[in-house]
């Protein structure tokens, strides 16, 4: 019970972070392509974009592990 | 709600450690292994290889320092380029090139030893030191989340105390709207006034949550790529050797970029606190 709690954790948890970290990378990408001078300047902020996404990720990773190391 | 919270964390990492001690020779656990007490103060193997990574910088630093001249070196043109990159960056950030050059040192302490922390795993023999118990000498600093938290309350604690330091006043107005209370004349002035001491309140608890995000995500990264390398050598006899080496290659990618995510996040939390108090309304 608690190995499926974590897997759909993960599983489910993941869904909504990939569809926008494509789409941050994906405009990114098209902007950097539109206005290669500018690509510097979009990069650092493209990071910080897919870092913050990625922390909601990262919140089912730790809760997952909660559950499987210490629950 | 955030102190209760957190009183709970400390709680469920407390019962992961008897999880952890009564499973034995389990090669991941949540918490660190505490080695030696100096009165209340645990040295824990993560704590004693943050000292290590300590010494490497310092090492790494001497090393970048000799011979370096008009004519640079190797290490000094990429010690130079780092330098050069985040002192930019931190020009953006923060506005002036006087502010960036002031507060340049904290940012690379901080990338410095997140990046060698993250890293640590890959210097060779030192991880295989094995205690009684099955427990190691040392372990990844930045997979043990008292580290990270730590770092991020470094990180967000100082740029309060920089921003109360600059203009007190200005930066407590930011989280207590109450300047609002004094400019009612109508109806509709009163619900706004409202609505900004409720903003207050949200950017408070904010400030919790950043400390919460960014030591999460560091830890995370870094925690789970360790976890990854021992789930894939745990299969079967015959992919301990060749398979984990692609995970080991993503976790080093990932530790470089984690240690430039968390200095460039602080960047931007700390630039947007000092930069809003030189802003003229």
């Amino acid at each position: 019970m608690k190995l499926l709690a974590a897997a759909l954790c993960m599983s489910v948890g993941v869904i909504t972070p990939a569809i926008a970290e494509g789409m941050i990378a994906g405009k990114a990408m098209e902007a950097m392509g539109r206005n290669p001078e500018a690509g510097n300047a979009m990069f650092p902020r493209m990071i910080v974009g897919l870092a913050i996404v990625e922390s909601l990720a990262i919140y089912c990773l730790v809760i997952a592990l909660i559950i499987l190391f210490a629950a | 709600m955030i102190e209760t919270a957190l009183a709970k964390a400390a709680e469920v990492a407390a019962e992961a450690a008897e999880v952890a001690e009564a499973g034995g020779g389990e090669h991941v656990s949540l918490p660190s292994h505490n080695i030696i007490e100096i009165g209340s103060f645990h040295v824990t193997n993560s704590v004693l290889a943050a000292f290590l990574c300590t010494a490497l910088i310092i090492v790494l630093i001497l090393l970048a320092r000799r011979k370096a001249g008009i004519i640079p070196t190797k290490m000094q043109s990429l010690f130079e380029a780092v330098i050069t990159f985040f002192l930019s960056s931190l020009e953006d950030a923060f506005g002036t090139k006087e502010r960036a050059r002031k507060y340049l040192p904290l940012f690379l302490t901080f990338i410095f030893l997140i990046a060698i922390a993250n890293q640590f795993s890959i210097i060779p023999l030192v991880m295989n030191i094995k205690l009684e118990g099955g427990a190691t000498l040392f372990r990844v600093p930045t997979s043990d989340w008292s580290m990270t938290i730590a770092l991020a309350i470094v990180a967000i604690v100082g740029s309060h105390i920089l921003a109360l330091s600059i203009k007190p006043f200005k930066h407590l107005g930011h989280y207590f709207r109450l300047q609002y209370i004094f400019k009612i004349r109508k109806v509709t002035d009163a619900l706004n006034a409202l609505l900004e001491i409720f903003i207050g309140i949200l950017e408070v608890i904010g400030e919790f949550a950043k400390i919460i995000s960014l030591s999460a995500r560091l830890f995370g990264n870094i925690f789970a790529g360790e976890v990854m390398v021992v789930m894939i050598g745990a299969i079967a006899s015959f992919t301990q050797f060749l398979f984990p080496m692609p995970f080991i290659g993503l976790g080093i990618f990932v530790g470089f970029v984690q240690a430039y995510v968390f200095t460039l996040l602080t960047m931007q939390f700390m630039g947007g606190s000092i930069k809003a108090l030189y802003e003229h309304h």
